[in-house]
């Protein structure tokens, strides 16, 4: 049969207009906002895109974002009374015009505010909205454990004697209460965009999460959300009505990508401008030296440690928790897997600290070679091997072997796990006096499986809300926060308790000292490394910065030619 | 379409029942290390996930019945929404690759015939064969590693440039960009398609050369193609109009089937290039064990290739009337 050709036209006709209504009634949502069709090339001058691995856990409220990349576009979109200066290691006034004066009890913070401050939503900044933000976190907090709000649960009050002056009341003393301010959910917010976001007191479950304002921030930092699509990109544009310098790029993109290997070949296509968080160690040094690149390294704040359930059999035994920490080589790991670019870690609390006391090590040793710290003057340094036999023996196991049941999770820490599992095998059946068998799965799982306490020694990671050794050691000693060794210590749990609440610095760094040489006496976690913060730019990227705070400062970053 | 209804609803129980046997919890993966067990145990609750399995399966049945598929438990994003927002882009992914293998299928397979025992029919065969054996995610790295980090020719991922993506209408970037005559736009949307449209479309091509070669062998040998040499038509003429033509017949049944076949390979296509689409979706709260999402997505694919089906089907009725269905 032969067709006309305005037959033929007709009959194809039909499924093209098929496949438009159908892709017009899927198109009807908007795509979350979209972007805007501007400029040519890459991206339109004054633009910037950076790549990452990581993302949105729950939302953008700074209520409840407790995660990386929520923290860091809170970070970039909203401000908090004080913060930490790039570097910087105390906090200093942001919105606050002054640090604040403190009563001598530790129990009062007066705050004068900065004036001529703006939302984005154009209302002003003023003490209502100080009390507003805090008070509404610290609800939210109190109904939802999953939310950073917790953090603000020492607040007894606020109160706003004039538009300029805001006076938070502690019920206790907390040496940590500035840093805790300076984290992300102490922003302040416009009272105006989140009056329909409060708690009334009647809500439960997801009744209090249904209250968050989830898909973007209404405050006073130099840049505010434009986009937002879903596990696909940020968008961020200058804020109009920021009081501060104005930021150095216009707008940034933030793409989220699945994997590192992505991300490298986009960077490496230039597609985007700096991959940051995270490219795995071989990624990054891919492109160190390489031209038209550049790599950047700061010291990083998360420690990786093995946790031990002390409620496990045999592991409810210290001996033997000790004869694990005294077989656990940090050095092969950073060496072989991290290629020296991590750090060995002997304490919960990073050296970076001075009130940091090397414990492990003291007590343990490095793992298979020496121990760097002597443990008595004069005398050898322990081996690995040497103190394992000893604590072994203390466990009234003198011969054979033990079994260990490793577990690990092969994707949430990144690709390098499996290789940081593998070698931690290798040292423990090094010394002779342990088989292991390495066991994974998925992060899903894995969370499941630790709250079950169904697995005996496993690897974590840590990563701290505000930049103080007390977040090292609270969230492990105390079960309420984080419970992962099942490790309910009374004198642990005092000795936390005493350090927040010293006033004299020096008497503060003694207890800080105790409770980590008593977690290390009853090793329920072996601190193991702690990775630097790495990001690789384009060369035509400035602006990079990167300290322990964890904050990633766009405002800074510049892009020439 | 009698089978339909009692397939789509094997679909339905075996997505129910593998979800629920697969190690994992979306519960867990939702709230994260630091949720006390009152607070898994209450939103375990809010869900419905403490109930028996059979009062879930009946919940989940009816509500894609009534074409609600809930919210995803992890990101407490409606499913329908996730749906409008991403399957514009495996759609358009979809279509392209569609457009890839018909090329290289018919063109490969018709040379192939009409060439029959020469080095360029063996060429076409090994090709074919080869391309359809070629794991999609290998083929996709290939083509990253050879056209975007070697000849810095096309991007390796992505649906377009950053700040380039056209005023949204249909959610297909190159229909938008066309229709708002964004030619930026459009040139940095054909970019980015070409790759994974390439990828996708080559394997499902593969498919098509060895089919569409033994059709027109058959054709070729065929009485009518015989009558039109025998008048003294042109052999190109031969070989286009009467050979190849009725060779397509059976391909266009056979295309509409490999939509289901384009649809999976789209999830991995979808990884390999970071395409925002559905696919990628699918993967992500498989990851998490998302029950409502994975259900969700999978009810609409199967509705979506019931309805691909029978477009093909009324498709085929029109070209070819000697086609009825009762």
């Amino acid at each position: 049969m032969r067709y006309s050709r305005r037959t033929v036209r007709r009959r194809l006709a039909w499924p093209a207009v098929a496949v438009a209504v159908l892709a017009g009634a899927c198109g009807g949502g908007g795509g979350g906002g979209g972007g805007s069709s501007t400029g040519a090339g890459k991206g339109p001058s004054g633009s910037m895109v950076i790549g990452t691995t990581e993302s949105l856990q729950n939302s953008f409220d700074p209520a409840e974002a407790y995660d990386y990349l929520g923290s860091e576009i809170i970070f970039n979109t909203a401000e908090t009374l004080v913060t930490y200066a790039p570097g910087a290691t105390d906090p200093s006034p942001l919105l606050a015009a002054a640090m604040p004066d403190v009563s001598p009890d530790g129990l009062t913070y007066t705050f004068i505010l900065r004036a001529g401050v703006k939302f984005s939503d154009g209302t002003p900044l003023n003490a209502a909205a100080v009390k507003f933000s805090l008070e509404r976190a610290k609800a939210f907090g109190a109904k939802d454990p999953e939310a950073a709000g917790f953090l603000l649960d020492g607040i007894r009050s606020v109160a706003t004697p004039s538009d300029t002056k805001v006076v938070i009341n502690l019920s206790q003393p907390n040496v940590t209460f500035l840093s805790r301010l300076a984290y992300s959910v102490a922003s302040i917010v416009s009272p105006a965009a989140y009056a329909n976001n409060v708690l009334t007191g009647s809500e439960t479950g997801p009744g209090v999460t249904a209250r968050y304002k989830t898909d973007t921030i209404v405050a006073t930092g130099p840049y505010r959300i434009v986009a937002y699509k879903e596990k696909e990109s940020v968008d961020l544009e200058a804020n109009p009505s920021y009081w501060g310098t104005a930021p150095k790029t216009k707008r940034i993109r933030v793409r989220l990508f699945d994997k590192s290997s992505a991300l490298k070949l986009a960077l490496q296509n230039n597609e985007v401008d700096v991959a940051f968080r995270s490219l795995q160690p071989d990624e990054n040094a891919f492109f160190k030296g390489r031209p038209g690149f550049t790599v950047v390294e700061g010291k990083g704040s998360g420690i990786r440690y093995v946790v031990i359930n002390v409620k496990a059999k045999p592991w409810d035994d210290v001996n033997l928790r000790r004869a694990l920490a005294a077989a656990v080589d940090r050095k092969t790991i950073v060496d072989e897997v991290f290629k020296g670019s991590a750090t060995a870690l002997a304490s919960m609390v990073p050296p970076a600290f001075p009130t940091s006391e090397p414990k492990w090590e003291q007590l343990y040793g490095a793992g298979a070679p020496p121990p760097t710290t002597p443990a008595s003057k004069g005398a050898p340094a322990p081996t690995g091997k040497t103190l394992v036999d000893k604590y072994l023996s203390a466990a009234g196991k003198a011969a054979g072997t033990v079994p260990v049941e490793l577990w690990y999770s092969p994707t949430h820490y990144g690709d390098t796990e499996q290789a940081v599992a593998e070698v931690i095998a290798r040292s423990l059946e090094k010394t002779g006096r342990f088989t292991v068998k390495v066991r994974n799965v998925e992060w899903a799982e894995y969370g499941k499986k630790r709250k079950a306490g169904e697995m005996p020694v496993f690897l974590m990671g840590w990563f701290p809300d505000y930049l103080d050794p007390d977040d090292y050691l609270e969230p492990f000693s105390d079960p309420n926060i984080f419970d992962p060794a099942k490790w309910d210590d009374s004198k642990m749990a005092e000795l936390v308790h005493s350090e927040q609440h010293l006033q004299d610095p020096d008497r503060r760094a003694l207890t800080l000292r105790d409770a980590q040489a008593h977690m290390a006496d009853q090793v329920p976690y072996i601190p193991v490394f702690q990775a630097p913060q790495v990001a690789a730019s384009s060369d035509k990227v400035s602006g990079v910065v990167l300290d322990p705070i964890q904050i990633f400062r766009y405002w800074l970053l510049e892009k020439k030619g | 379409m009698a089978l339909t209804a009692p397939l789509l609803l094997l679909l339905l129980t075996a997505t129910f029942l593998l979800l629920r046997v697969a190690p994992g919890d979306p519960v867990t993966a939702t709230l994260g290390d630091r949720a006390s067990d009152a607070r898994v145990e209450e939103l375990r609750h809010s869900l419905g996930l403490d109930e028996p399995l059979w009062r879930q399966y009946g919940s989940y049945v009816g509500g894609a019945l009534h074409g609600d598929f809930g919210r995803a438990i992890t990101t407490g994003t409606p499913v329908w929404k996730t749906i409008r927002e991403r399957f514009p882009a495996t759609l358009e992914l979809t279509l392209a690759a569609m457009l890839v293998a018909v090329a290289v299928g018919i063109g490969l397979g018709a040379a192939a015939a009409r060439y029959r025992d020469t080095p360029l029919d063996v060429a076409g065969r090994i090709l074919g064969i080869v391309l359809y054996a070629a794991p999609i995610f290998w083929l996709g790295i290939l083509f990253q590693l050879l056209f975007s980090v070697k000849l810095h020719w096309l991007p390796t991922g992505g649906r377009t440039a950053s700040f380039a993506e056209p005023r949204h209408l249909t959610g297909l970037y190159t229909l938008d960009a066309t229709l708002t005559g964004n030619l930026h736009a459009l040139g940095e949307a054909l970019r980015h398609l070409a790759l994974p449209a390439l990828t996708l479309g080559l394997v499902i091509g593969g498919v098509l050369v060895r089919l569409v070669r033994v059709n027109m062998l058959q054709a070729l040998r065929s009485d009518h193609v015989e009558a039109a040499r025998a008048r003294g038509l042109p052999e190109r003429s031969v070989v286009l109009r009467h050979a190849l033509r009725s060779a397509l017949v059976p391909v266009v049944a056979v295309v509409g089937l490999q939509f289901a076949l384009l649809l999976s390979g789209a999830v991995l296509t979808e990884a390999t290039f970071s395409w925002p689409g559905l696919g990628q979706s699918l993967y992500n709260f498989l990851g998490d064990r998302d029950y409502t999402a994975v259900q969700g997505l999978v009810t609409f694919y199967a509705l979506f290739v019931v309805f691909v089906s029978l477009l093909i089907d009324v498709v085929s009725a029109w070209v070819d009337p000697r086609i009825r269905y009762s």
